[in-house]
């Protein structure tokens, strides 16, 4: 037994070291067929698919058809998010559901990723190349995710996909102001042991020309240059059939030039950014239930530079997360899923007077009845934050078949945001007194879907609101000269989401369509002195009405795309901006043998001028183009699990 | 038209005719060199002569408002981390010290308890390189004035009301410490050198208030960074009984408008060595004299300052060159 267990470490040693000195790769499909047992499935997605809910899902088919090469421009294209970006290569947040950037979530194979200090993630520090699948759950899922959860989670998936052979993919791209990138990636295995290590370098000059104002000559974007390197390496190694291990490390260097404002004669401030993430999985199937154990490690570095003010700012921090799950089906009809983690965080920053430090421990318990046609859900968690406990957090989700091609979903939850390192400790203003955001939202609506042999069609409506007190905003207090976090502002979220997606086989072409229509109110209901708000004020920066469509047609070895996207005024903090539509295209074509493909991709092809951060220019009319080619060795294998 | 402005000011200060002033030029406060003093300990003020300047220092943050001492000359360095340098490079009128404002809604500048009630003559403002280059340049958060066509009617006000007896007074003066509203561009500016502001108009007071305002405003306040500069605040008491103002000494300048000279006399012109210098507006330093007769036949025409300084007294004349 020790021999085949050190024979085991062996094989992941191995598959280590030569993952590393494999680049030049990408991931391909495996040849893998996976036969689980239905107990394992059904008991294991409680918290990933919750009753109830709406829910986005974005599978490695999109990804690899997609125009968006980050996860911001993915939720901008295909979601109702709401992406603010400073301009490309820059900052990108979101706002799911009229919340903060705060509001949303990232999870990254059940692990949250945002930085303790701010409560959020740049979207455009996300690249997609180093996912396998990502989903949007929309909506408060802080029973499930913990803090922050409240406007919505962008979960970010790897899988395993094992195979014995080996499969490869190289990509490069060349595109407007200079944009180049090349990308590689190598799976391989013996079927029990997997390796993959997937690499992207990536560099723009994001010099695009633009007009500041419709009768000014054109100007170019200064100080906008982007250059990147992220490594992903995972081994995956099937101990048994009932057991794996799984390793992931996630490195990522970022460097980016901050531009100037169109106020801004010049700037020379940049950013670079320093990401490491360590994640150890293992999971254990048994029949009726499913234990798995995750430890992570993440830490960042920020170091922000402007010459021209003499202001050197680093900051760090590093997250500790150990959670242990058990996922079992109690009969049934009854499924079961209870996890316990705990999360230390600790940051520096030149604002801080010393290390600041959060411990968080949680236990989550997911509880799901399934009979006939109906389905029901409760969720709940429990926290405790640095010896203080949260509000006890419960979500309730209920779906009903009423026909096959019907289901009613309604679903009710509270969601809470804990304050941030910064909202505690930040000088000056740190206020440790803050308490968390809370507060509940109810959501329903309806599924509608026909399918048939030529065509299938789904239309979703959902509607909901929300309503989070004690909303932590830096305001300034009477006689107090900077800004502090307080619990001064009350929010009601609102609003109204429509999706249509559709699909027709004809003649040897598939036509795909997929639109969505956005409606949020997202309104203050407390009036602010400073920053200046009036009760029933929208938020900033959260549009009342956004839009998107896509349709695209594959066709033999084309594949064409159209997209487009409207998003209407938001409030600015200076001044109002503008709505816009963009619209997109891309062709693709690859050969019958499968071995690669060239595309084109053309974003803003109408050359729409426009801003979505006040004083920020976006780019005119540019392209991308690229060529991919996969290389794969591959035999199927056959895992049963017990 | 020319002729027209210099008749109206002749009427001005032809009769200039001013009591025994003091002055608060910071200078006693002997700093190190490139220092700023942002924390005034528990008196929370700072004194000098006849003014206590207020102080909110906050040492566990470090962060401050009201007033700072500072002889920092840092003229170049844009950003937040250089609050404490005057744009012109040092005090006003050639002087080390000088007094930088950090206003949170307003700043209070109180007279000494011996000389409430006094007149405040004037004094000589500028930006702080912080403001200033925030204005010229725009920076993250605040807008480069005249927006990107340079035709933005931008403006960056600083208006002084006093206090008296407790009441605030609604007569103000209003100093643009920018002001892009010109039709004509080229007129637009940012003051960057030492500016006397003549305050005489408020008359007695106990207190000054200062206030900033500005066109650059969003959702959180006023964009533009909220500092100024003061040097060489001009005091003259209203009463001569006061017992730190016996020795009343009366300066008089003429004639006014000049052309060739102008003649300075005093009540103790023999007793005590006479001290005049001579500025223009914009603080530049023109002549100094130790005598009454001074030779202006070099001046170019425009309006002058004579700092005037004999034993404890201390007076501004403002005069006007033909």
């Amino acid at each position: 037994m020790i021999i085949r267990w050190c024979s085991a470490w062996v094989r992941v040693a191995l598959a280590c070291g030569l993952c590393g000195f494999q680049s030049g790769f990408l991931l391909g499909q495996a040849d893998t067929l996976l036969i689980f047992p239905r107990a394992e499935i059904s008991a294991a997605r409680l918290r990933l698919e919750p009753s109830g809910a709406h829910i986005v899902r974005l599978d490695s088919a999109l990804l690899a058809s997609t125009s968006a090469r980050h996860a911001a421009d993915l939720l901008a294209v295909h979601t109702g998010a709401y992406i603010k970006s400073y301009g490309l290569g820059s900052l990108a947040t979101t706002s799911v559901r009229g919340g903060s950037a705060a509001h949303t979530s990232v999870v990254w194979n059940g692990l949250p990723l945002h930085s303790p200090m701010l409560g959020q993630l740049d979207f455009s520090l996300l690249p997609l190349f180093l996912a396998d699948e990502v989903a949007l759950q929309y909506g408060g899922r802080s029973a499930a995710w913990g803090s922050g959860a409240v406007g919505g989670a962008f979960l970010l998936d790897n899988r395993p996909h094992y195979l014995r052979g080996i499969t490869a993919r190289v990509e490069a791209g060349l595109g407007s102001f200079d944009r180049r990138y090349w990308s590689a990636a190598v799976r391989y295995g013996n079927g029990e042991l997997v390796g993959a290590t997937r690499l992207l370098v990536e560099q723009a000059q994001n010099d695009f020309p633009f007009r500041p104002l419709p009768n000014l000559p054109k100007q170019v974007r200064q100080n906008a240059a982007l250059r990147q390197i992220g490594l992903l390496q995972e081994v995956y190694w099937k101990i048994h059939p009932a057991q794996e291990l799984s390793v992931r490390l996630w490195r990522q260097a970022v460097f980016r030039e901050i531009p100037p404002t169109l106020l801004q004669a010049r700037s020379e401030a940049t950013q670079a950014d320093t990401i490491t993430r360590v994640m150890a999985h293992w999971k254990l199937t048994g029949r009726k239930t499913v234990w798995q154990v995750r430890a992570a490690y993440f830490a960042e570095q920020l170091y922000y530079r402007d010459p021209l003010i003499l202001l050197e700012s680093p900051s760090r921090f590093r997250v500790a997360i150990i959670e242990a799950e058990v996922a079992r089906a109690l009969s049934r009809d009854l499924r079961l899923q209870t996890i316990f983690t705990h999360n230390r965080a600790t940051s520096l920053a030149k604002a801080y007077a010393t290390e600041a430090c959060q411990d968080r421990s949680a236990a989550y318990t997911a509880l799901r009845w399934t009979h006939s046609r109906w389905q029901a859900q409760a969720d709940t968690r429990l926290e405790l934050a640095d010896s203080r406990w949260t509000p006890p957090t419960l979500a309730l989700g209920l779906e009903y078949n009423a026909l096959p091609s019907l289901q009613l979903r309604a679903a009710a939850m509270r969601s809470y945001r804990l304050p941030t390192l910064n909202d505690l400790y930040w000088q000056p203003g740190g206020n440790p007194d803050l308490h968390p955001e809370s507060g509940w939202s109810t959501e329903g609506g309806l599924v509608w879907r026909i399918r048939s042999e030529q065509a299938s069609l789904q239309w979703i409506s959902m509607a909901y609101t929300r309503r989070i007190r004690n909303w932590i905003m830096w305001a300034r207090k009477d006689g107090q000269f900077f800004f502090s976090p307080q619990n001064i502002a009350e929010v009601w979220s609102r609003g109204l989401e429509l999706r249509l997606d559709a699909a027709l086989r004809y003649a040897r072409s598939e036509w795909c369509l997929s639109a969505g229509f956005d409606y949020t109110r997202s309104t203050n209901e407390r009036a602010v002195a400073s920053p200046r708000i009036e009760t029933g004020s929208q938020l900033f920066y959260v549009p009342r009405y956004k839009g998107f469509w896509r349709l695209s047609l594959q066709r033999s070895s084309l594949a064409m795309s159209i997209h487009q996207q409207l998003v209407g005024a938001v409030v600015g903090l200076n001044e109002p901006v503008a709505a816009f539509a963009l619209v997109g295209a891309r062709a693709q074509w690859a050969p019958a043998s499968k071995h690669g493909a060239i595309f084109l991709q053309l974003e803003n092809a109408l050359n729409a001028s426009y801003q979505i951060i006040e004083r920020q220019p976006m780019p005119g009319r540019h392209f991308l183009a690229g060529i991919r080619l996969e290389l794969r060795h591959t035999k199927p294998i056959e895992i049963a699990l017990p | 038209m020319r002729q027209f402005c210099l008749f109206v000011l002749y009427f001005a200060f032809a009769s200039v005719q001013l009591a025994a002033q003091t002055v608060a030029d910071f200078e006693e406060f002997n700093l190190p060199p490139n220092t700023f003093l942002n924390n005034a300990g528990p008196a929370g003020a700072f004194s000098s002569g006849p003014l206590v300047l207020p102080n909110n220092y906050n040492p566990q943050w470090m962060s401050w408002d009201g007033w700072a001492i500072s002889n920092r000359r840092d003229t170049l360095t844009q950003g937040f981390l250089n609050e404490s340098s005057a744009i012109a490079g040092g005090g006003a009128l050639g002087s080390a010290i000088y007094a930088v404002s950090y206003v949170f809604n307003s700043t209070i500048l109180r007279l000494a308890p011996h000389v409430a009630g006094s007149i405040v003559q004037g004094m000589y403002i500028t930006n702080n390189a912080y403001a200033y280059y925030s204005m010229k340049n725009g920076d993250a958060f605040a807008k480069k004035f005249g927006g990107i066509t340079g035709n933005d009617p931008d403006f960056f006000l600083l208006t002084i009301k006093k206090y008296l007896g407790g009441q605030l007074s609604a007569d103000s003066v209003n100093f643009y410490l920018a002001d892009y509203r010109f039709t004509n561009n080229a007129l637009d500016y940012i003051i960057k050198d030492w500016t006397y502001v003549d305050l005489s108009s408020l008359g007695p007071a106990d207190s000054l208030q200062f206030t900033l305002s500005s066109s650059d405003v969003g959702a959180f306040g006023m964009n533009t960074p909220a500092y100024f500069c003061m040097d060489h605040v001009v005091v003259q008491p209203v009463s001569a009984s006061r017992d730190s103002y016996k020795e009343l000494i009366t300066f008089r300048l003429f004639p006014n408008p000049a052309t060739d000279y102008i003649v300075l006399s005093s009540d103790y012109f023999s007793q005590y060595t006479l001290q005049i210098a001579i500025y223009d507006l914009k603080g530049k330093l023109w002549l100094t004299s130790n005598q009454p007769y001074i030779d202006i036949s070099m001046l170019p025409s425009g309006m002058y300052v004579a700092h005037c300084r004999q034993a404890n007294s201390y007076a501004v004349l403002k005069f006007v060159v033909r």
